[in-house]
């Protein structure tokens, strides 16, 4: 009786294997990005979307049960979330302004004085964590060496304690 | 070869490494935590649904498997950069 049920299960094609991954890619590269944005602390509703992103009504409706559709997505979605890690992990390792720090509370080094960041550009709050108790030491240190910024930088202590 | 319980590893482990960013970043923390089970509980019922009992076991593995990477990966960053700090 059961084999006679799976027979009757749809099988997925290749394409659409490879669609729903790409789907599931771009939705975990875009739940990373969007967290990492993100500027105010988590709200119920912050926990609703994501869940509704990552496993709403539109996944139940888009992915017919015991099929291989819903295994590729989320094969697509740990490539696209980690893959946004990875990709950001490399960045900083390559640059010469970030160390493994930046991702602790978004730490950098300070701009030279012919440097400046626009104000109209947005900054990323949160690369993985959330400020803590290591970030706290830094905005003590950092009121104690405000006098001393660079007269370039227009950003403000604000952001500039809590990462980007 | 079935790809669900890979696929629901997948997302599990999406799933516990966004849920510690989240906690972590969570004023009312039991109030977060409960809503965090809560929505593990139901992609966890989802994926039940979808994709069966093993891929169920899957999700939770890697669930839990990413959120204490997570956790870990946390504590070294911030213990070495204490280290470092005049």
């Amino acid at each position: 009786m059961l084999s006679t049920v799976l027979a009757q299960v749809p099988q997925a094609s290749t394409l659409q294997l490879w669609g729903a991954g790409a789907f599931g890619a771009i939705i975990g590269w875009y739940v990373y990005y969007v967290n990492r944005y993100r500027k105010a602390d988590v709200q119920l509703s912050d926990l609703v979307s994501v869940v509704g992103v990552l496993g709403g009504g539109a996944i139940l409706a888009i992915f017919p049960a015991r099929t291989d559709l819903f295994g590729a997505y989320g094969i697509g979605l740990f490539a696209g979330f980690f893959g946004y890690l990875f990709v950001l992990a490399i960045l900083v390792a390559a640059s010469k302004n970030f160390d493994r720090d930046y991702f602790l509370d978004g730490r950098r080094k300070r701009l030279p004085d012919h440097y400046y960041i626009p104000a109209e550009l947005q900054q990323p709050v949160r690369p993985l964590a959330v400020p803590g108790e290591v970030s706290i030491q830094i905005q003590a240190r950092g009121t104690a060496e405000s006098s001393s910024q660079p007269a370039g930088s227009s950003r403000p202590a604000r952001q500039r304690t809590r990462g980007p | 070869m079935d790809i669900a319980p890979i696929g629901s590893f997948g997302l599990g482990s999406a799933w516990g490494w966004l849920t510690y960013l989240l906690a972590r970043g969570a004023r009312r923390v039991v109030l977060t935590s409960s809503v965090l089970a809560g929505a593990t509980l139901l992609l966890a019922a989802e994926v039940f649904i979808l994709a069966g009992r093993v891929s169920t076991l899957t999700f939770v593995l890697g669930a839990a498997l990413a959120f204490l990477i997570h956790l870990g990966w946390n504590k070294q960053l911030r213990s070495s950069a204490r280290s470092r700090a005049p």
